[in-house]
């Protein structure tokens, strides 16, 4: 059992006997009451997120969530395909809706962290930082340079991202998968 | 890596300690020229607040013979405040370091913070209402030149008189709940509907509620002042009348707790009685024990004036006004990275 005062990003944990995991805590202290923690939740068997206030002091099972490395294959129509890393052999596929967010990062081969409950590959994770290569890049203007300007890219996997003016068509960027931001270029 | 070191690498970060300093000049200038005189009160001292939910950090020193003294760091400047009070000064503010044990390093919490409070004799919270509604816009126009704040892509609209809605009306509006039938512990749980915000702790189902079903339907685009909060929640404000609800009330922007303001309760005796339950309150929740300051309420028996008096969160005020969301990136030595391995 753990406490809410263990709550913290990333954490998995059961609650109505689902699995999920912890995406967002905010320690809240109203002075004239007990301290909550102020969460947001995503079910991992069905890609929703609520809002949840847990009491300080509240207890719950953390959930026994094992991370297998598996590979992303294809997208058809909303499923998204994959296999085990290990054994390719053994495929599994999610629907868009499970996998939220994290599909505008995902590109063909590449390696992602399956979440295993049970045996059963129920969902995926990526790392917070992961490195994608620019697909389009509108041509930045010289003169804003000084201004630390940004312009919208077009990263291989489709996803879009504010970047500096510098960065070129090619150009390899480093991306945090949480906040969706780019964090700096990698290479040319 | 710590803050200060981040401005050697990043020199452009300098500027939000530029405009923290720029704000803490403004906010002087703004009570200075509506008459208010600044107060310095101590930040050791040997009655802490008697909040039952707050946790003070504990003291102790020695004087030159080596005689031991037990004292707390200060969670808000109010007794000595209020005192003054009773001193007869009439407009008093104060920029107070305050100190919390036992929340959170970082977010919106850090265990070291600075308290603006400001206090009015003859007067009560609804001028209250209108300094704050006063202070926070004349700041955004000296600091981002406008009347709307911009928090986290929101555009708050600051211009006065701000929404206002009682904890009553809330409470029936956003969680169909009556607490003029809620006075007990057991009346209110009859009108709880999700098993979760039960408790045998009257405030603990109050701000389940709160939390839940109430602060995240409030407006986002307006500050919100709610007002008039149930006794249980009066604190050291003063009860209207002989109704359930007290003369109390607490600023929300942007999601943000942001000050808490009384018309101040002056009646020593109730004072008293009140304090004697908290400290009760205390002792039933295993918090460290404070006694209770004695000198404040002979301060109130000699006379304190009625008066409006609020505590507002400087560092959120910081936050709002330079949009950042995590303490941690406004102060210079943030707690977390003073005494937790944090990078």
């Amino acid at each position: 059992m753990i406490s809410s005062a263990d709550l913290k990003k990333d954490l998995y944990l059961i609650m109505d006997s689902q699995p999920w995991m912890v995406v967002e805590v905010q320690f809240v202290s109203p002075g004239k009451g007990s301290a909550f923690y102020r969460t947001k939740l995503k079910n991992l068997k069905s890609g929703n997120v609520v809002e949840k206030t847990f009491k300080s002091g509240e207890h719950f099972e953390e959930a026994n969530i094992e991370k297998t490395k598996a590979k992303f294959l294809y997208s058809h129509r909303d499923k998204y395909v994959f296999t085990k890393a290990d054994n390719p052999s053994v495929r599994f596929e999610l629907p868009q809706e499970i996998i939220g967010n994290l599909i505008k990062y995902l590109t063909p081969n590449q390696i992602v962290d399956g979440l295993l409950s049970n045996g059963e590959i129920i969902n995926i994770s990526l790392p917070i930082k992961i490195y994608l290569k620019v697909k389009d890049a509108p041509i930045g203007i010289k003169g804003d340079r000084a201004q630390g300007g940004t312009k919208t890219v077009t990263l291989e996997s489709g996803a879009t991202v504010e970047a500096p003016l510098f960065i070129e068509t090619g150009d390899t960027l480093e991306i945090n998968t949480e906040t969706g931001e780019y964090v700096r270029r990698v290479e040319k | 890596m710590d803050n200060w070191e981040k401005i050697k690498k990043n020199p452009g970060l300098k500027e939000i300690q530029v405009k923290r300093s720029k704000i803490c000049e403004l906010i002087r200038d703004f009570f200075k020229n509506d008459g208010f005189l600044e107060m310095q009160t101590p930040a050791i001292v040997k009655c802490a607040g008697q909040e039952p939910y707050l946790t003070p950090l504990e003291v102790c020193f020695k004087d030159n013979r080596g005689k031991e003294f037990k004292g707390f760091l200060v969670t808000s400047p109010e007794y000595s405040l209020k005192k003054i009070l009773s001193a007869g000064f009439k407009k008093v503010f104060e920029l107070a370091k305050v100190f919390r044990s036992d929340e959170k390093f970082g977010g919106l919490h850090n265990p070291e913070f600075t308290m603006l409070e400001w206090y009015r004799a003859h007067s009560d919270y609804r001028q209250i209402m209108k300094d704050v509604e006063n202070l926070v816009l004349f700041l955004n126009k000296k600091i981002n030149h406008s009347k709307y704040l911009n928090f986290q892509g929101q555009k708050i609209n600051l211009t006065p008189p701000w929404p206002k809605i009682s904890v009553k009306e809330a409470f029936l509006k956003y969680a169909k709940i009556n607490l003029d039938k809620a006075h007990t512990i057991k009346s209110f749980s009859k009108q709880i509907t999700k098993k979760e915000y039960l408790s045998s702790d009257w405030n603990n189902i109050f701000y389940s509620v709160f939390l839940n079903e109430i602060e995240p339907n409030l407006p986002k685009d307006r500050p919100q002042i709610i007002y008039d909060y149930p006794l249980p929640q009066a604190s050291l404000s003063k009860r209207k009348g002989k109704s359930f609800y007290a003369e109390r009330f607490e600023v929300y922007i942007g999601g943000m707790e942001l000050a808490n303001a009384f018309s101040e309760l002056n009646d020593p005796g109730k004072q008293m009685l009140r304090f004697v339950e908290e400290q009760k309150l205390r002792k039933k929740m295993g918090k460290n024990f404070v006694p209770i300051d004695e000198k404040f309420i002979y301060a109130l028996r000699l006379g304190m004036p009625p008066s409006g008096g609020i505590a507002l969160g400087l560092e959120r005020l910081q936050m709002l006004l330079l949009n950042l969301k995590d303490v941690d990136d406004l102060l210079i030595f943030p707690s977390s990275q003073l005494f937790q391995n944090h990078d």
